[in-house]
């Protein structure tokens, strides 16, 4: 066969279909688009709140900071505590902008893809530092938070504070290796593959 | 005319589009429903923005092509968002007569290529201009040319073979 029969045997399906072709309505208003939409723009909604959290963390705990910093315990738990926020605060707002340049009208299918891939990858990469970083970030918190909240001192009982710190880091970071290996490692890698086939696709001119 | 019932009137007219694509994209009815209601979801995503500046189908298969290579990389994800349906959204009155045994074989060879070669084959079979093709797709007229003629040479053989 040819490659005109074969535009042909297209076109003439394509007139088929006018005629046999059915939209079943009820079946579309059933598809819950409203609520789908909203959990398509879940991710938006999600980096703005995590955004607006770790500002007002930065705000409160550098406060707290200031008022206490002539005692080097409480100025180290601080100064931690909003060194990870300001991590966090910057991966919010990168991966914001990432997501408003993800543009469904303007762009090539290639350009959305990467776009978007993009977005997934800085997601995935930013999430495991984000939980790398999070059992550190509890147990720098705690103490400066408990001392300007209720004027508690963590570290009066700095053997219980240790014990604690001990424990969680023990029980987090096992739990974190096995997220990253069975979650993100395998995601990355996917994403990572089709990022390279889209750019040898886009250059492969021969 | 509320958005909604604007939406369900594009989607009438434009309804060929979406099955042409869900059909290379996917073998299996389910696989197709799936692709279908992540397709719908995608346009009405998007369809607030879609000012006319485009033709509508070209914006429709700009989506609809972009959420097939998605759903074919990544199919676990989307099906999160979806509603249990027993039927197909857009359906053929009786698909099985309705599709020559050369349509059946085209689809086929449609399959066997990879997700990205789909796309492009379904808008060279649709007629759109190689410009067109570049703009939708994303890559240069050069590539596009080069790239349909490798594919059209694979169908050929595999339709002479047959």
């Amino acid at each position: 066969m040819e490659l005109d029969d074969i535009k042909k045997t297209w076109a003439s399906y394509d007139e088929k279909l006018n005629k046999s072709l059915k939209l079943n309505e009820e079946l579309l208003r059933k598809l819950n688009l409203d609520k789908s939409k909203r959990e398509m723009k879940a991710p938006f909604y999600y980096e703005s709140t995590s955004l607006i959290i770790a500002g007002l963390v930065i705000i409160v705990v550098s406060e707290y900071t200031y008022r206490y910093a002539s005692e080097i315990v409480y100025l180290v738990s601080g100064f931690l505590s909003i060194l990870f926020c300001l991590i966090e605060f910057l991966f919010s707002f990168h991966k914001l902008k990432l997501l408003t340049r993800i543009d469904y009208y303007n762009m090539s299918v290639i350009d959305l893809q990467k776009n978007v891939l993009t977005f997934k990858n800085k997601y995935l990469q930013y999430k495991k530092i984000e939980l790398t970083y999070t059992p550190l970030f509890v147990v720098s918190l705690i103490p400066i938070l408990g001392k300007g909240l209720r004027g508690f001192d963590f570290f009066s009982y700095y053997t219980l504070y240790i014990f604690i710190t001990i424990i969680v880091l023990i029980i987090a970071y096992p739990i974190l290796i096995w997220i990253y290996k069975n979650l993100y490692d395998k995601k990355l890698k996917n994403t990572m593959q089709f990022l390279k086939e889209l750019e040898v696709f886009e250059k492969n001119e021969s | 005319m509320e958005k909604k019932e604007k939406f369900i009137s594009v989607i009438k007219e434009h309804k060929k589009i979406i099955f042409k694509i869900c059909s290379s994209y996917c073998r299996h009815i389910d696989e197709r429903k799936d692709l279908e209601q992540e397709i719908l979801l995608q346009l009405w995503h998007s369809f607030p923005k879609y000012d006319g500046r485009v033709k509508i189908s070209t914006w429709i298969y700009k989506i609809a092509l972009y959420t097939a290579i998605s759903f074919y990389r990544d199919n676990e994800k989307h099906k999160k968002n979806h509603v249990a349906i027993d039927e197909t959204v857009i359906s053929l009155s009786d698909e099985e007569t309705n599709q020559t045994e050369e349509i059946r074989f085209l689809y086929h060879c449609i399959r066997q290529l990879n997700e990205l070669d789909k796309a492009l084959i379904l808008l060279y079979l649709e007629e759109h201009p190689y410009k067109e093709i570049a703009q939708i797709i994303g890559i240069t007229e050069t590539n596009v040319a080069t790239k349909l003629s490798r594919i059209k040479k694979h169908l050929k053989e595999q339709f002479n073979n047959q």
